[in-house]
């Protein structure tokens, strides 16, 4: 059994201040093991996750975090799977407990995206995040290759635009009750559709922000939580899997393929099923992308139906990202899927932040994340604990 | 703290060198899988089926689009072309031109391209 003993997140957003990703990791990490009842020595290892060394020109990142940490002789590393980071380096820390060759791992998820860089210089790092050959040197953006998924997906599903941006406006409206969100913004359907085309049917509002930020979690071996943190929430399922990188190898570009055999991997694991899921964290990079995913993921039997029924909303069956998710808590890459796990598990226990707490007491929580268009895929399945 | 890094690379496509070499002059080189008869353009370095025997080919160079995105400043789709059992993403170059057919269009400097030259549709036919 592995408990996610400690949690925190520090804002996403885009920093002025002057301070940089060791501070933002040091900071998630400490409020993680206070969250925890832990102190830095009670930790046998330290994962790191961070997309990439462009942004802070710090290659082998955990080793400088470790030593700001006061973690040197823990065992260190950096886990990158593109969008899918986050998660994989959750996943590298399961199996660590689980393989009995650590006791208590931290786990941060740290980037800085958005300030070192200009967003033109961005946009061209991240072409070279899916066939660097094919896609990034012929000039592709993350937006095009998403937005020719979603053009499929449309033409497949009868998705429209409206449906898209209402995602957009729905998880903005959760950021409103998210204090570490970037995007907290009440806007309305036109709005989406008046901002400006980034690469058709997406425009401006229906893209993810580049933000800064971290984000830790502490994990522990079932009698390694020290006995004043009860009733933390555990992870009983771990999946992952993977896509061909070009688009046009897939058999079918509009379907996040990849989804579908890691969550059939860690419902395996957890000895759950879709259907046992009370609330989830999407990685909705685009606004389309979140309805693709929750088809992909076998959340619904019809995924379009229910999102204009408003069964995703906060009140309805299946509340989705009442953290914003990507679209409204913002997207340091390395630290999304860190923050979902730790938002999981927040709902789970019943503290997250007040106006954003799934009121009807979830049992379990589903993380979901991805690198490239769904080339890279993890899942986290997390189940409440015992009180 | 400002602080510009200029980094020169030299890069090389390794087994893929026929396919950037072809895109420099317009040829699309294709590859077409020994196994199972598949013809992949990108040349896939391992064929769906497993098969890593693959010899080269050159496909006409007319593609048909199947997904098109258009933004301010480039216009990208996922184009099949002629011969081929893969679809590819593709830069537009006159993507003013309202057609579902183009043609691989040189490019002789800077970084290797997939670029498309729509054509008319009378224009095609001819
Ligand atoms: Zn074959």
């Amino acid at each position: 059994m592995v408990l996610v003993a400690g949690v925190a997140l520090t804002s996403f957003n885009r920093r002025k201040d002057g301070s940089n990703f060791r501070d933002w990791a040091e900071s998630a990490v400490a409020a993680a093991l206070a969250d925890a009842k832990m102190e830095p020595g009670d930790i046998d290892a330290l994962v790191v996750a961070s997309e990439s060394d462009f942004f802070t020109l710090q290659l082998n990142p955990a080793s400088v975090i470790a030593g700001d940490l006061g973690l040197v002789g823990a065992a260190t590393m950096r886990v990158e799977g593109g969008g899918a980071s986050g998660q994989l380096a959750v996943h590298a820390a399961v199996h660590q407990i689980l393989a009995g060759t650590a006791q208590r791992v931290a786990v941060v998820g740290v980037e800085a995206t958005a300030s070192p860089l200009s967003v033109n210089a961005v946009t061209k790092l991240y072409g070279y995040s899916f066939d660097a050959w094919s896609d990034g040197m012929t000039g592709s953006t993350a937006t095009a290759l998403y937005a020719l998924s979603a053009t499929a997906y449309m033409a497949r599903s009868g998705a429209t635009s409206e449906d898209f941006a209402q995602v957009a406006v729905q998880n903005r409206q959760n950021a409103r009750h998210n204090p570490n969100a970037h995007l907290p913004l009440d806007t309305t359907v036109d709005d989406v559709l008046a901002s400006p085309v980034v690469s058709s049917p997406y425009r401006r509002l229906d893209c993810s922000p580049l933000s800064d930020g971290a984000a830790a979690v502490i994990l522990a071996a079932g009698g390694a939580v020290p006995r004043r943190r009860s009733g933390a929430a555990r992870i009983c399922g771990i999946g992952a899997a993977s896509d061909h990188a070009n688009l046009g190898t897939r058999i079918d570009v509009d379907r996040f393929s990849a989804k579908t055999k890691a969550m059939q991997r860690a419902c395996a694991m957890a000895g759950l099923t879709a259907a046992d899921v009370d609330i989830a964290e999407i990685y909705d990079a685009y606004s389309g992308a979140q309805l693709q995913g929750l088809e992909a993921l076998g959340l619904s039997s019809d995924v379009l139906a229910e999102h204009r029924a408003g069964a995703f909303a906060p009140d309805g069956r299946l509340p989705i990202n009442l953290s914003g998710g990507l679209l409204g808590q913002g997207a340091p890459v390395g630290a999304v899927g860190v923050a979902q796990v730790a938002t999981c598990a927040l709902q789970l226990e019943g503290r997250y932040h007040p106006d954003a707490q799934c009121g009807s007491a979830p049992r379990h929580a589903l993380a979901d994340t991805h690198g490239g268009v769904a080339t890279t895929a993890a899942v986290t399945l997390l189940s409440a604990g015992e009180a | 703290m400002d602080y510009r890094l200029v980094l020169d690379y030299r890069l090389s496509a390794g087994r893929l060198t026929p396919w950037i070499e072809g895109l420099r002059i317009g040829k699309a080189r294709a590859h077409c899988c020994g196994e199972c008869g598949r013809v992949s353009f990108p040349p896939e370095r391992r064929c769906s089926c497993g098969s890593i025997q693959t010899k080269w080919m050159t496909l006409p160079g007319s593609a048909t689009i199947l997904q098109r995105s258009d933004g301010p400043e480039n216009s990208f789709a996922l184009a099949r072309f002629e011969g081929a059992d893969t679809l590819t993403s593709v830069r537009l170059h006159n993507p003013e031109i309202q057609s579902d057919r183009g043609r691989l269009l040189a490019v002789p400097e800077g970084p290797p391209a997939q670029v498309l030259a729509l054509v008319k549709p009378e224009a095609d036919a001819k």
